[in-house]
């Protein structure tokens, strides 16, 4: 996983396995890219395991983001993660925009 | 399975190696419950429940159903034995391991993919069932509905659940997912998650647990069924299970179902959190949970890091290291040599270099190897129970003893040690033991019998020792059924020791009747085989009506050898070192020619059998004549020795060893092979083996010579000398003597062999 930068916005394509061992990096993603204040722009279409690691930091992200007013988005996200998401209750939390 | 699944399969092997080790205690403790059961340790019976508890918590998480169904009829006998509702007795001790059988069967089985057939194991579930639930199981019960005779009613209940986990319990390896996704497979879930805790990204530990939960279940399940859920995580939680009746349904307008509505727009998802709907989110209401999770401590990491002290590593890994090591250990050998090459001045700079460098590669080599180095006692952990079947079966009263359980040898020859091992003992309890207790006072000795089973260290190997205080081999039987299978002629005169080496013959056994036990003819000739694959030997010394000793010698590791490489013409071979007694220049007054054709070497009283190397492998160029070469003597099976006929000791050298048979073909006398530090390949020799080959070379010479009737066993230059050592001869040891005179017993083997 990197963050790519342009016009003000991160790009970071998730890794296929979000397991705790990449709660770390991703956290350190996410960090670097609020430290710069930026935009996020995820791309979620790869994602084949996710952990409530990772979609803690996720979600504290986005809040943070957004707390900021600044743009979370999140694309293509995978069956997985979805699923994820909706298993740990945080899929109230979130909508869902074609 | 789908990619929304979490994959499990990761995960099993763990399981199946913890479940390895866990039935090894189970079994270990299970020993001890029978060697006293009016005296049992509380201890042992927890130990049992846990390991039995954990092969069931495991096995649900990976849906093994026969395996949860039937770990939890044998952990709930468990418990009450523990409560102490249930008494231990023998017969009780004797279900336990039937039923830590069954369920080894059923790991296996789940292991294999496949399902054991119910009547297998019906009887022993029907006698836990009735023990543990005062009901047996219906012999019609379908997989599966076991649990229905857990006296709860099968009703469709609410459950509330509160559950809100301690900052460290994703760091001690749990998944709050995973535990969601049982739920669901328990019933309707809804799930309602308080993101309270959650910090910032910027203070966000990633490690650590923030979220909490409240979840509604509806489900028939017991209650039993929903705390089986949690029960590896009530460490790390807080935790409250109620049923709707007893509790007021929490209101939670957020509050989602997890079957929830399909995503709108599947076909071009994005996923947007909105300022509005963020602040919504947390601002939603607080869900209240039993307890107040402390804050989060910023020492959680090191906390966790230093509580760990071990790891789990695939074995493929440590191989690769080993098998990298040693290439290793083979190119800093080719460096080394290298060195020889260059100018004095360089060549002694760079020789403190290569010393260091072998140092440090020697350290690697050895530490790495110790990984792969396991205690025997995984394997020492099955004798009781198999001494105890056993003697139950073959009406006789034995004790088994064991020591040195703790004495380390590499993985691979623990895994090969199971089965020569138990032939041993049934060998031992079969054949040595005498028929009853009463035989056995009547020769003067105990009822009870003694099996010993020892391990221990020895000059760089590890001998495994089986001794038995029973009746000793039979001589006259093994000569007269040795006789009768045509292993050996009517005439043959066979010393003690050489009666007693023909059990390991191939279809050799006294036994009157072919029992479940023993006595179809197949078995320590097996063992000789396996041990010698390993590159061990086995031998036996018996003492009529004083018992049999086992003594099997295998390597510590099949990875590498300490090594002396020696010259023979062009050719270089490799002794090992745990093998090699000493070395010699003979003078010609040493040596002398035996009338079979053997040659000997006189070495202070003794006649050690001299094998030309160069002969048996058709090397040119060497040096034939033992006087101007050198002989060097190691000890063969049975504790025997040969002298090996070299031109010169190039030096010790650790080698790496690579199986000739992986790679090539296998070759008489050579045990494996290795590369030299010039990069060409070296084989390693095979002592037993080559003295096996010598003794058939010089029987066809002696064949060819037509030389058997001479009167004189040996032939020298002078009378004077031929009276000396014909006298030396008779006082020498059995063994040499036996080398002499019992060689055709040996040839008959080999041919029996080879027709078999």
């Amino acid at each position: 996983m990197k963050l790519e930068v342009s016009d003000q916005t991160a790009t970071i394509e998730l890794a296929p396995s979000l397991d705790i061992f990449v709660a770390e990096e991703l956290l350190a993603l996410f960090v670097d890219a609020d430290n710069r204040s930026l935009d996020l722009n995820i791309n979620a279409g790869g994602v084949e395991k996710a952990s409530t690691a990772c979609l803690q930091i996720i979600h504290s992200a986005a809040v943070s983001c957004i707390e900021a007013d600044r743009t979370f988005q999140i694309a293509e996200a995978s069956d997985a993660l979805v699923t994820a998401f909706k298993d740990l209750g945080l899929y109230s939390k979130i909508t869902m925009r074609s | 399975m789908s990619t929304n699944d979490f994959d499990l399969d990761q995960f099993k092997a763990t399981y199946f190696e913890e479940c390895a080790e866990l039935l090894i205690d189970a079994e270990t403790r299970l020993a001890d419950l029978q060697h006293s059961p009016e005296n049992v340790d509380a201890e042992d019976l927890n130990a049992i429940f846990r390991v039995v508890h954990s092969v069931k918590g495991g096995a649900g998480a990976f849906s093994f159903d026969q395996l949860v169904g039937f770990a939890h009829i044998y952990e709930a006998l468990l418990d009450r034995m523990r409560q102490g509702e249930i008494q231990i007795t023998e017969d009780i001790v004797t279900l336990l391991l039937s039923a830590n059988d069954i369920l080894t069967n059923l790991i296996q089985a789940a292991q294999n993919d496949i399902t054991v057939p119910e009547e297998d194991f019906i009887d022993v579930k029907n006698k836990l069932n009735l023990l543990a639930f005062d009901q047996p199981v219906n012999s019609s019960t379908e997989e599966g509905e076991t649990e229905t005779t857990i006296s709860e009613e099968k009703s469709t209940k609410k459950y509330i659940i509160s559950f809100n986990p301690k900052p460290e319990l994703l760091q001690h390896a749990n998944e709050p997912l995973l535990l969601v996704r049982e739920m669901k497979a328990l019933g309707e879930l809804t799930t309602i998650v308080n993101t309270d805790r959650l910090p910032s990204i910027q203070k966000i530990i990633s490690d650590e647990a923030y979220f909490s939960w409240v979840f509604e279940l509806v489900s028939d399940c017991s209650l039993t069924d929903v705390e089986e859920v949690f029960e590896f995580v009530t460490e790390d939680c807080d935790l409250d299970i109620k049923i709707e009746d007893e509790t007021q349904k929490p209101e939670d307008v957020s509050s989602q179902p997890t079957s929830a509505p399909p995503i709108e727009d599947n076909s071009t998802k994005t996923l947007e959190t909105t300022k509005k709907q963020a602040v919504e989110a947390m601002q939603a209401p607080t869900i209240p949970t039993p307890a107040t999770v402390g804050k989060p401590t910023p020492t959680g990491n090191s906390q966790a890091s230093q509580r760990v002290s071990s790891i789990r590593v695939e074995l493929d890994r440590v191989d690769r290291l080993v098998n990298m090591v040693g290439e290793l250990v083979i190119t800093q050998a080719m460096l080394r040599q290298q060195v020889d090459n260059l100018p004095p001045e360089l060549a002694a700079f760079m020789a403190k270099g290569f010393e260091d460098l072998g140092m440090h590669t020697r350290e690697i080599q050895e530490s790495v190897m110790a990984v792969r180095m396991q205690p025997v006692k995984s394997v020492f952990a099955r004798i009781p129970r198999l001494v105890r079947e056993l003697a139950s079966k073959l009406g006789k009263k034995v004790e088994l003893e064991t020591s040195g359980e703790h004495t380390e040898v590499d993985k691979t020859v623990i895994e090969q040690l199971s089965d020569p091992l138990t032939h041993m003992i049934r060998n031992s309890l079969d054949h040595g033991i005498e028929e009853t207790p009463e035989d056995r006072k009547k020769a003067g000795k105990p009822e009870l019998a003694t099996v010993t089973l020892s391990a221990e260290h020895r000059s760089g190997r590890i001998h495994i020792i089986v001794t038995d205080d029973g009746r000793g081999i039979n001589r006259e039987r093994v000569r007269a059924k040795a006789i009768e299978k045509g292993i050996i002629n009517v005439d043959e005169n066979l010393s003690d020791e050489a009666i007693d080496d023909l059990i390991f013959s191939p279809g050799f056994s006294t036994a009157e009747e072919v029992t479940d036990v023993s006595g179809r003819g197949v078995g320590m000739d097996v063992v000789r085989r396996n041990i010698s694959n390993l590159g061990g030997r086995i031998s036996v010394q018996s003492t009529p009506g004083k018992g049999t000793k086992f003594i099997m010698s295998l390597p510590l590791t099949l990875a590498v050898l300490d090594g002396m490489v020696v010259a023979i013409g062009k050719e270089k071979f490799i002794i090992s070192l745990t093998a090699i007694i000493e070395s010699l220049r003979p003078a010609k007054t040493e040596l002398h020619n035996l009338s079979n054709g053997a040659e000997v070497v006189s070495l202070r009283g003794e006649y050690i059998r001299l094998v030309r190397l160069h002969r048996l492998f058709n090397i040119p160029g060497a040096q034939k004549d033992p006087s101007q070469a050198l002989v060097v003597v190691v000890e063969i099976e049975g504790g025997k020795q040969v002298g090996i006929l070299v031109d010169e000791l190039l030096g010790q050298q650790q080698v790496v060893i690579k199986s000739l048979e992986e790679n090539y073909d296998p070759v008489d006398g050579i045990s494996a092979a290795t590369i030299l530090g010039n990069g060409m390949v070296a084989l390693i020799l095979d002592v037993d083996g080559l003295d096996a080959m010598a003794r058939q070379a010089s029987h066809k010479q002696n064949t060819d010579d037509e030389i058997d009737n001479q009167p004189d066993l040996l032939t020298t230059d002078t009378d004077e000398e031929k009276s000396t050592t014909t006298n030396q001869l008779a006082n020498s040891r059995p063994e040499d003597q036996e080398a002499l005179t019992n060689k055709a017993t040996e040839e008959k083997t080999q041919r029996y062999e080879v027709m078999e």
